[in-house]
């Protein structure tokens, strides 16, 4: 019995040989592939956020369609990403939020990475809350009125206090510092990741209930949910020099980019790219919102936008 | 009356024979620690063993053997258990070094040999029967018979022929194709009995043979040997701890005690004469009659003796001489040379030649006196032991021979009635030493005869077994009674299960394979695939079969896994990076080290508890290192080795979306990404791909590990099979190469769209928000309440209180709960947890988990009774948990984000959705696990089901419940830093956050070695309160 189900079995494997070898079909490495430049590899790294791949799809595609690189995208956190640079393994980081830390360890000290210019794009991070609360409550925008509505947040994670979501473990945060300097009768707790603040943030719209929480712009929540911030005391240079008494608004940050040095002493087509790309907080909020709402394709947004961005990409090219 | 038996110790009479098989001197084993130093020391030696012991830690086994064994003799080595014979002859063998002393083997010093030369014997010149068979359970019969020739190099159809004449020679044909497992004991040892003989040795070993055998069996069984012994003359070395066992089958029995010889000689001789009080406790029960003949109780005639009663041959065993005399009136007269005294050696191997007619010694004194009250109890030994009765004709029996003898007539035994009180040993005044000396120079050569005699019997000189005899006279021979039932049961089993049990993993696989292709997620599954199998296989098996193989690396790699187990993965994600660079290669060493525990683990066990009888078997057989690994351990440990694999690819596939994170490719990403856009439907997706793998995976390897391979199927049919099947990979990797069609998953069939990824993610999202909207209120209450109620109170008093408080608290639970060891760990673990600087975030977690676990036991031990008393709820329940241990946490996290807000309850859901599965299948199995038996009992006695659970199901699974308390922990424990993620905050938070700044990571390493410590101490002291719920009652 066995033999025979393998008699069949390859007979019939022979049938499709046959069959195939008759007909053809479309090959492997002769359909695809486009112009190849000299470009070469382009290894870009993705950290896990939306306007940061935003960036990156649109980089990669104009990489891939006007310079004929060959591009390798890597789905990595961010301390890893910088490793990377050292290795070998990763060329570009494309939004950058800060990190002094590790540009000290990677460009001053290791040396194994370079600066490469803004993104155009500006970072805000700060307290928000969701846009019903703010219309039920205008004053509750500005922080010296937070105590009067610390029991709209209580939780059962905050005790007596209100609840100041905090999240994000990649995002510096000085938040038990303000709250302690400003004192605020809340408590910080830590959500521990981005989806619990997007989550919660969605819920408090949802159900119109208060919640209020550390978040950032620009992200694709904001495009879904227009959440406002709370106004904390000015931010002035060097009023975060001491974490312990941080009592001041985070800094505006200007997104940058960053790329290995060997990338950038090789200086490539893909290098000047990266160099020259610039666009506004409009522009990734618009490729964010067509991944993130829309469901698109990383690359389908990045074509859909290079193609109705055609004068922008342009001033890029090397 | 009482004379000494012997004015010498028994054993100056086992000095040589002339031309030993074996030939063993000063033979010590010592185990223990400077074990060598014992023989060399008068001091030491003359110690007992319990002092020797106390003062040095070493334990005497053999304790200066000095015998020899004729060619074709039946040596038996009899003993309590404790007594050393089992090493005894394992040193015969050097499966056990011996630590001191000769042995010589035919000639050559045994001792001397290496191992090449020792192998070369082993193949050859001797093996090796055992207690409890050691036969190799995955191999039929016929292989299992044809393993001694295998190793030799053997071509497979002259092993197979030869083996085919040995199982005919020991009643086993028509049985050829049967593993061992669906044989009877008795069948099984003749298999044991059939590899033996396969190699033709000159001598074989048997260590207790018979011993796990039914009475019955064991009877036939010895027949049998009687009957091998007689028809392929052997030399044999047989151990034995049953007396009759030995006077059956012995022609001389060497009996020990501590490792000492007590007395060596025939069997009549020990009856008759024991040397001591420990062997005349053994032979007391001996129904003499049976045992000594004529020559042991014989006196010469006095002048007013009737000469005229019937004339009985010297070796004629009492009983009969008995009822012939009985019958006959008068007293028998027989012609006696010798008399049964100790000097049985010498004696044994004077058959041939003549005795003088009048001798000092034993030609006088009182007859059948010697055993009157044996005698008048005659019929009692219809109540032998072995359920032997009484020899009606003189035993046919090889070593027969050995007593027959030229004799002078003169002698006669009085058949009066005997006096009682007289001694059986006043019969045997002992010649003076030197005469005894002279008389056994004299018979030496004597022995020469007998043995030509032995070799004349067996054409060939006993080599040629299959010669021997026509087979229907073999037949007529003593045959087993042996069992056709189980054999014809273990066949209908079999027959048909195994098509189902070979197709319906295939079925599933196919099945599962097309719903991954339908999901849109093929490519991403075939790289999870890949990445899982890298990571579970490559390096571990070998790394187990190192453990399992050296105690040394099995001692120094345990630790390390537990510390590779608990660990959390964040800790390492990172600095990996930096030595193997991002990407699969990280990935898969990260996986590597999650995932590779179990497999080590159970590979290591599996191999360590082949029984050490398998082992031993396949060594004194001759194979070589290598052979023993790849055709006894490995194969033996199949099942075990599976058990582990499965649980390593369960572990691996729980690490995609970590390893995801350092860019691993596959369906990890997948899930990672939709949890950016918290796209609970496409995480959903790929998360259910991640749960069918995995569900495939498991019930294939499942299969595996149940699957013996059908002894009705031919075997050669699987290379064909497998060839064919490369041919085909070959040539559809090529196509799938070149054309297009062929490397993609279709995503339309004839124009319509058969991609089911996008209508499963819809449908899931649309769910999850449904569940949202309507529940949420619902559940924010549980949260508050349950929070308020449990974890707040707990998190209180362990964070709020003095520290050295809680510290003291948590130590002296340790103490009551498990054990000091326990407390004394537990002390540790949280001292370094203070010194860490973490002791606050410790003791919050600390709350949170053990709440998250009482939870996870109240619905595990719910679930799991209800389980273990319901086979079909089981049937519907189980893939579910399957899917709860497999399916990433980040997929319901979100939806719980939502329900639960972020908090510790919210990591408590996790956690209880996590761990539940592994504590509800512990108590399932548990539960199932008590016998069926004792139910019914209670069922019996009008025990209700709730009685029945309460009073009976549960004390007796209670092992299974500490265990499966033990397992939830240490589930719940490695979701600490997913609850991290969730708003657990504490050391969850700490070691997210330190793998996410690097500023922060030294906290977060810090916090990942506090997760280990509380780990460590919470499963020690479980363990301990584990250990003393399986003591106590």
């Amino acid at each position: 019995m066995m033999r025979s189900r393998m008699a069949a079995g390859v007979g019939l494997a022979l049938a499709a040989v046959l069959a195939v070898s008759g007909c053809g079909g479309e090959k492997i490495g002769k359909s695809g592939g486009g112009a190849k430049g000299d470009c070469g590899d382009f290894k870009i790294a993705i950290n896990p956020w939306v306007g940061y791949e935003a960036n990156a799809a649109v980089l990669a595609e104009v990489a891939e369609s006007e310079l004929g690189c060959d591009v390798t995208k890597k789905d990595l956190k961010e301390e890893v990403a910088w490793q990377g640079f050292g290795t070998g393994e990763v060329d570009a980081i494309v939004e950058n939020w800060g990190h002094e830390d590790l540009k000290e360890k990677y460009i001053e000290k290791q040396k194994t990475a370079v600066e490469a210019g803004s993104t155009g794009v500006k970072g805000e991070i700060g307290w928000y809350v969701p846009p019903w609360l703010a219309k039920k409550h205008p004053d509750i925008t500005d922080w010296k009125n937070l105590n009067k509505y610390a029991d709209l947040f209580q939780t059962s994670e905050s005790g007596d206090k209100g609840q100041l979501l905090d999240g994000d473990p990649s995002f510096v945060t000085n938040d038990e510092a303000l709250v302690k300097n400003l004192k605020l009768s809340y408590k910080v707790v830590y959500g521990g990741s981005e989806a619990a603040l997007i989550q919660a943030f969605r819920r408090a719209e949802k159900n119109k209930t208060p919640v209020i929480g550390y978040f950032y712009s620009p992200q694709w929540l904001l495009s879904e949910i227009e959440l406002v911030k709370v106004k904390l005391p000015p931010y002035e240079e060097g009023c975060d020099a001491d974490p312990e008494k941080v009592a001041c608004d985070y800094p505006e940050y200007d997104l940058d980019k960053i790329v290995s040095k060997k990338f950038a002493e090789a200086n490539g087509p893909a290098h000047q790219l990266v160099k020259n790309f610039q666009w506004t907080n409009d522009d990734q909020n618009l490729v964010a919102k067509w991944i993130a709402q829309d469901k698109m394709s990383p690359e389908a947004a990045a074509k859909k936008w290079v193609k109705e961005n055609k004068d922008k990409v342009k001033t890029w090219l090397p | 009356m009482a004379v000494p038996v012997s004015d010498t110790p028994a054993n100056v009479v086992s000095a040589a024979l002339p031309d030993p098989v074996v030939s063993v001197r000063g033979l010590w084993k010592v185990f223990g620690r400077r074990a060598e130093q014992v023989p060399g020391s008068s001091a030491l030696s003359a110690l007992s063993r319990q002092e020797l012991l106390r003062r040095t830690g070493c334990t005497v086994a053999v304790h200066d053997l000095d015998f020899d064994v004729a060619s074709g003799e039946m040596f038996v080595v009899m003993g309590l258990s404790g007594s050393g014979k089992s090493t005894l002859v394992r040193c015969l063998t050097r499966l056990v070094e011996p630590t001191a002393g000769e042995i010589v083997f035919e000639g050559e010093d045994l001792l001397a040999a290496d191992t090449r030369r020792l192998r070369d014997l082993r193949r050859g010149k001797f093996s090796m029967v055992f207690q409890h068979f050691g036969l190799l359970p995955h191999r039929q019969v016929i292989d299992n018979v044809g393993y001694g020739l295998e190793v030799r190099g053997v071509r497979r159809a002259e092993r197979i022929r030869r083996a085919m004449e040995v199982i005919e020679l020991v009643g086993l044909s028509g049985h050829e194709r049967m593993y061992p497992d669906q044989l009877s004991g008795g069948m099984q040892q003749r298999v044991g009995l059939a590899r033996a003989l396969a190699g033709d040795p000159d001598v074989l070993f048997f260590d207790e043979p018979f011993s796990a055998l039914d009475p019955l069996i064991r009877r036939d069984m010895q027949n049998e040997i009687i009957r091998l012994h007689r028809e392929v003359g052997k030399t044999m070395v047989f151990i034995t701890h049953d007396l009759s066992e030995a006077l059956k089958l012995g022609d001389r029995i060497l009996i020990m005690r501590d490792g000492k010889q007590v007395q060596l000689g025939a069997g009549y001789e020990l009856v008759a004469n024991p040397a001591d009080d420990y062997v005349r406790d053994f032979v007391r029960d001996v129904p003499r009659a049976d045992v000594l003949t004529l020559e042991c109780i014989v006196r010469p005639p006095r002048p007013d003796d009737p000469m005229d009663g019937p004339e009985l041959d010297a070796d004629v065993v009492v009983r009969e001489a008995t009822r012939r005399v009985l019958a006959s009136g008068k007293p028998p007269r027989s012609p006696v040379t010798a008399t049964c005294s100790a000097s049985s050696a010498t004696k044994r191997s004077s058959r041939s030649s003549p005795a003088p007619t009048a001798r000092p010694g034993p030609t006088a004194t009182p007859a059948l006196t010697a055993t009157p009250p044996r005698l008048g109890a005659a019929p009692d030994g219809d109540r032998h032991p072995d359920g032997r009765g009484a020899p009606t004709a003189p035993r046919p029996r090889a070593d027969r021979r050995w007593r027959r003898r030229g004799v002078a007539r003169g002698l006669v035994a009085a058949a009066r009635r005997p006096h009682p009180g007289a001694q059986p040993r006043a019969t045997h005044r002992p010649a003076p030493a030197a005469q005894r000396g002279e008389r056994r120079d004299r018979r030496q050569p004597g022995r020469q005869p007998g043995l030509r005699l032995l070799l004349r019997r067996h054409p060939g000189g006993g080599r040629r077994v299959r010669d021997v005899r026509p087979v229907a006279d073999r037949e007529a021979l003593v045959r087993p009674a042996d069992p056709g039932p189980r054999v014809a049961r273990g066949r209908g089993a079999r027959g048909v299960p195994l098509p189902c049990l070979r197709q319906r993993p295939a079925l599933l696989t196919a099945a599962g394979l097309v719903f991954l292709g339908l999901q849109g997620l093929w490519r991403e599954s075939m790289d999870t695939l890949a990445l899982t199998i890298a990571a579970a296989l490559l390096v571990s098996i070998p790394l187990g079969i190192w453990a399992g193989l050296s105690e040394r690396f099995h001692r120094l790699v345990t630790p390390a896994l537990d510390f590779m187990q608990t660990m959390p993965t964040f800790v390492y994600l990172a600095p990996l990076t930096l030595f193997f660079l991002i990407g699969p290669a990280s990935a898969t060493i990260a996986t590597m080290i999650y995932a590779a525990p179990p497999v080590i683990r159970l590979t290591a066990h599996g191999i360590r508890s082949v029984p050490a009888e398998t082992v031993e078997a396949s060594e004194s057989l001759g194979a070589t290192g290598r052979q023993t690994l790849l055709k006894v351990l490995l194969p033996s440990a199949r099942r075990t080795i599976v058990l582990g694999v499965n649980q390593t690819i369960m572990a691996a596939l729980a690490m995609v979306t970590i390893a995801a994170l350092i860019d691993a490719p596959g369906l990890g990403k997948t899930v990672i990404r939709a949890m950016q856009l918290l796209d609970v439907g496409t995480a959903f997706n790929a998360g259910l791909a991640i749960v069918v793998l995995a569900i495939v995976l498991d019930r294939v390897t499942t299969a595996a590990a149940t699957r013996s391979a059908d002894p009705t199927a031919p075997g050669g049919l699987r290379k064909p099979a497998l060839i064919a099947g490369g041919v085909l990979t070959v040539v559809t990797v090529w196509f799938s190469r070149t054309y297009v069609w062929a490397a993609e998953f279709p995503s339309q069939v004839g124009g319509a769209n058969v991609e089911l990824g996008s209508s499963i993610a819809l449908a899931t999202s649309s769910a999850t928000t449904w569940v949202q909207d309507n529940f949420a209120v619902l559940t924010t209450g549980a949260k508050n309440v349950l929070t308020a109620l449990l974890v707040d109170p707990l998190q209180t008093l362990l964070t709020d209180s003095p520290w050295w408080l809680a510290f003291a608290v948590i130590v002296a639970l340790a103490a009551v709960l498990g054990s000091l060891r326990a407390a004394a760990v537990a002390a540790v673990c949280l001292a370094l947890m203070i010194a860490s600087g973490l002791w606050e975030d410790s003791m919050a977690t600390l709350a949170w988990t053990l709440v998250a676990t009482a939870m996870v036991m109240l619905i595990g031990v719910v679930l799991g009774v209800w389980m273990g008393r319901n086979a079909h709820l089981d049937r519907i329940i189980r893939p579910v948990l399957d899917a709860g241990q497999v399916m990433p946490p980040f997929v319901y996290l979100v939806p719980f984000l939502a329900l639960f807000e972020a908090g510790r309850f919210t990591a408590i859901m996790a956690a209880v959705v996590y761990a539940t599965p592994v504590a509800t299948k512990i108590v399932a199995d548990g539960i199932r696990g008590v016998p069926t038996a004792t139910v019914e009992a209670a069922s019996a006695y009008g025990s209700s089901g709730w009685q029945t659970i309460v009073k009976v199901q549960l004390p007796m699974a209670r092992r299974a419940l500490a265990l499966a308390a033990n397992q939830g922990l240490i589930y719940v424990l490695s979701m600490v830093v997913v609850g991290g993620l969730v708003g657990a905050q504490a050391l969850g938070y700490d070691v997210v956050a330190g793998f996410n700044q690097g500023q922060l990571y030294g906290k977060g390493l810090a916090a990942g070695f506090a997760i280990v410590l509380l780990g460590v101490m919470l499963d020690r002291t479980a363990q301990a309160a584990t250990r003393r719920a399986g003591r106590g009652t």
